[in-house]
């Protein structure tokens, strides 16, 4: 299984790898990107099982990426690990096609949960 | 997850901290004075989506410095030095800009959006950011011990 973290901020992508370590998916090829750019021109190269997104980056934010993702025709596996999760932005989320959207900060459990419910 | 800000206190803020470091953290509510001194702050200003301020968390050093530190699991002796020194720099103050970052949830609350928009160092609070902070009967304040790190405090200052 593949996993591709995207964030801007190399701690949280640091965080998000090491949460993943304490769950059942610890065992996951994580790889990185830092924007949604980087983050495109990886999953072209090599299509991801799922993609955890944060939202606000430079270049291209977590939303661009996934508009974009699915306007060229990949459905990869998309969840958002945000700092923020108002209501309106769960909405856009899954009308963009999100799987979930994750409030950081976030248990090992929490994020377990998610992927549990989406990654069958 | 909405938060309303009556259940803003020192447990649910470390209850949050917690999470966020994977570490235990002891935190007790103090008071919130606006800084005048000497000590150096970090003024983290959080903004609406149509720019307006929407609060500012004021950071002393030991906290910025901790919490950059903790969350790349830089040794507290580094933080230790870099309060010394005067200034969180480096991957420690990149790691502090994600802190700010996240606490924007302290911000977001009563079904209000906030997002970060600016990190910014010094002993007081000037221009508009002075406006919030100087209104100190709106502010609370935690202080804040992450296990292995030496204590330091946030400052929660709401424009309304």
């Amino acid at each position: 299984m593949k996993i591709l973290i995207v964030d801007d901020s190399r701690a949280m992508r640091m965080i998000v790898r090491r949460t993943l370590r304490q769950t059942g998916y610890g065992k996951a090829e994580m790889t990185e990107a830092s924007n949604g750019l980087e983050a495109m021109a990886s999953i072209r190269g090599a299509m991801p099982d799922l993609v955890l997104c944060d939202w606000n980056m430079p270049e291209m934010n977590g939303m661009q990426l996934l508009r974009t993702l699915r306007e060229e025709g990949l459905n990869v596996p998309f969840g958002f690990v945000t700092a923020e999760g108002t209501a309106e932005m769960r909405t856009a989320a899954k009308q963009a096609g999100a799987l979930f959207l994750l409030s950081k900060p976030f248990r090992s459990k929490d994020l377990e949960f998610v992927l549990d419910q989406v990654m069958v | 997850m909405d938060v309303a800000k009556d259940n803003l206190d020192a447990a649910f803020v470390g209850n949050f901290l917690t999470t966020l470091f994977g570490r235990n953290t002891k935190t007790r509510s103090g008071r919130a004075r606006p800084p005048r001194g000497r000590e150096q702050y970090a003024f983290a200003v959080y903004r609406d989506k149509e720019g307006g301020i929407v609060g500012v968390m004021v950071a002393d050093l030991p906290f910025a410095a901790a919490t950059g530190s903790v969350l790349s699991l830089i040794p507290a002796a580094v933080a230790k030095e870099a309060v010394k020194a005067g200034a969180v720099t480096g991957s420690m103050e990149e790691n502090f800009q994600e802190v700010a970052n996240i606490c924007a949830r302290f911000f977001s609350v009563d079904g209000k959006r906030a997002v970060l928009r600016e990190v910014s160092y010094g002993t007081s609070a000037e221009g508009e950011i002075a406006d919030v902070v100087n209104r100190g009967a709106t502010g609370m304040a935690f202080e804040i011990e992450i296990q292995g790190y030496d204590r330091g405090k946030i400052m929660l200052f709401y424009a309304d």
